[in-house]
């Protein structure tokens, strides 16, 4: 019995986990989809949402006013950064735009250094911190939180793609830019939407996560790491695949620290992202497409 | 409606079109043959925007058209329909065609309705492969297809780049033959790029021949299908014998 209330223990924790790095792993794929870009400055967006958040509650506004505002304000960030860093780069290589973004991650850094300091911050659940019982284990309610919002921002993105005019506006420059501009689809504000919703759900999923692990101004270069390595093993430019890839990582995680030891976490995930690169680099769930000309 | 004067572009250090000078009149279907490489396409690009002229002007409606934002070309109402079709692989027919109408959607949406409607009645074809995936398309039903998301921006001027190419002689021969149609039902002019110079030659009103990025020669498309210099170069020996 206490064998399987811990392993339920664990599944939970990496499913926790699991989801805030899908969150922040479908702003990659969204904005390396649609801007060509590997933008390794996603996870300090989670960082300065998680800090912003957890400012203006102190502030005495109202939790859920404190959540969108602080999403909004890194959705703007996100846009300030697309405009200022990318578009100016736009004709650069591939090895100048992932360097630029890496400046940006060490200016959010510097600047959270100097707006919150080096002290992580706690930030208070959604609701209570009471906690469920399942099979012995016990589960935070900001862990089903954690879940059930990633799996509702899931859910609504693909409503967005699938059914929306936008969202096939957006389909289309993703699968062939040059023809979409020719329909009048202007890319460059397609690439700044893909920015500024890329930065919000990084904000979100920092805003989720802060309850459980605290937030600090450093706390976006793991996430960011992670959800890259699940952004890898889906593929980039799969959602679903860098979702499953999340969840996998998030798994991973969760069993290496339960069952060996919380030393081998971190070598797990970055050993998978090396396999992944060396023997599939079109992910795991990359598949044969045939393409008709 | 359109009009280049002596037009060139480089592309880098290569001189691409040496001085081209060429008329498009209200509704007329104007051809440009040539072999491959003649500048053809750099030609068409150049009109839509996607190419820089270095040298001459293009006046559309006595206007300059801008370059460089190929996006903004379809709002003065020039449509390029690109060479390889250039369709969405996993997008269904249907949104193929009200992403044609992209710019219009917002401001004139009953309008589109209507073209919508007009488009598939041009195109039976389409409407029984409402939401098939363009990528499934067989080629000469991707070429309706391009066209067709090329209509729905109800252009005043409609490009296409080398229709033809890749389809079997009889859907060459289906989609030429709706090109006129779709002119006067849709009060479009047309420049019609391509190296099928029969076919092309049959369809349109005019026709310049490109060599070498400049105009060697042009007239009335019968005249020039009529004519032993376009025989001998393009039209290829069976036609002697």
């Amino acid at each position: 019995m206490e064998a399987w209330s811990q392993f339920v223990q664990l599944l939970f924790s990496g499913l926790t986990v699991g989801s805030i790095y899908a969150l922040v792993a479908l702003g990659f794929v969204i904005t390396y989809s649609v801007t060509g870009i590997l933008n390794l400055a996603q996870g300090d967006f989670a960082m300065l949402g998680a800090l912003l958040c957890m400012t203006f509650v102190n502030s005495g506004m109202p939790f859920v006013l404190a959540i969108g505002l602080s999403i909004a304000a890194v959705m703007a960030v996100g846009a300030l950064f697309e405009r200022l860093a990318i578009q100016p780069a736009r004709r650069s290589s591939v090895a100048v735009l992932i360097i630029i973004t890496i400046g940006a991650s060490f200016v959010f850094r510097g600047i959270a250094l100097l707006a919150w300091g080096t002290d992580p911050y706690a930030l208070r659940p959604f609701t209570g911190h009471g906690a469920l019982e399942v099979f012995g284990a016990v589960i935070q309610w900001q862990s089903v939180w954690a879940i059930v919002i990633s799996l509702a921002s899931f859910a609504a993105l693909h409503l967005f793609f699938q059914r929306t005019y936008i969202g096939k506006a957006v389909a289309a420059c993703v699968i062939n830019p040059f023809a979409a501009r020719l329909m009048g689809i202007d890319i460059r504000k397609m690439s700044l939407g893909a920015v500024a919703v890329s930065a919000g759900l990084g904000a979100l999923a920092g805003i989720v996560i802060a309850p459980i692990s605290g937030a600090s101004y450093d706390m976006g270069m793991m996430i960011g790491l992670k959800a890259f390595i699940a952004a890898v093993v889906g593929g980039l430019t799969n959602a679903p695949a860098a979702i499953a890839g999340a969840f996998l990582v998030g798994l991973l995680e969760s069993f290496a620290e339960g069952y060996l030891s919380s030393g081998y976490k971190e070598a797990i995930s970055f050993g998978l992202l090396l396999l992944v690169l060396l023997f599939m680099p079109n992910g795991l769930f990359a598949k044969m497409t045939g393409k008709r000309v | 409606m359109l009009v280049l004067r002596s037009v060139h572009v480089h592309h880098g250090h290569l001189h691409v079109l040496k001085g081209v000078d060429l008329h498009v009149g209200e509704g007329e279907i104007v051809a440009i043959v040539g072999a491959n490489g003649a500048g053809k396409s750099t030609l068409l690009g150049t009109i839509a925007g996607v190419y820089a002229p270095t040298e001459g002007e293009i006046l559309f409606e006595h206007k300059p058209l801008p370059y460089g934002k190929v996006e903004h070309i379809v709002d003065k109402g020039i449509c390029l329909v690109p060479e390889r079709r250039q369709i969405f692989d996993s997008l269904s027919v249907k949104d193929h065609l009200l992403l044609g109408a992209y710019r219009r959607q917002r401001r004139d949406r009953q309008e589109v309705k209507r073209d919508y409607e007009r488009v598939l009645g041009l195109f039976p074809k389409l409407q029984t492969m409402l939401d098939r995936p363009g990528g499934l398309l067989s080629g000469g039903e991707q070429q309706m297809l391009a066209i067709a998301r090329g209509l729905m921006a109800r252009p005043k001027l409609l490009l296409l780049d080398e229709p033809s190419l890749g389809l079997a002689p009889l859907v060459v021969k289906e989609v030429m033959g709706m090109l006129r149609g779709l002119c006067d039902q849709f009060h479009t002019a047309m420049i019609l790029v391509e190296q099928n110079v029969r076919a092309a030659l049959q369809t349109a009103d005019y026709a310049y021949v490109l060599e070498r990025g400049a105009i060697v020669l042009h007239g009335k498309a019968a005249e020039l299908l009529a004519d032993e210099r376009v025989a001998e170069a393009y039209l290829g020996a069976a036609d002697r014998r």
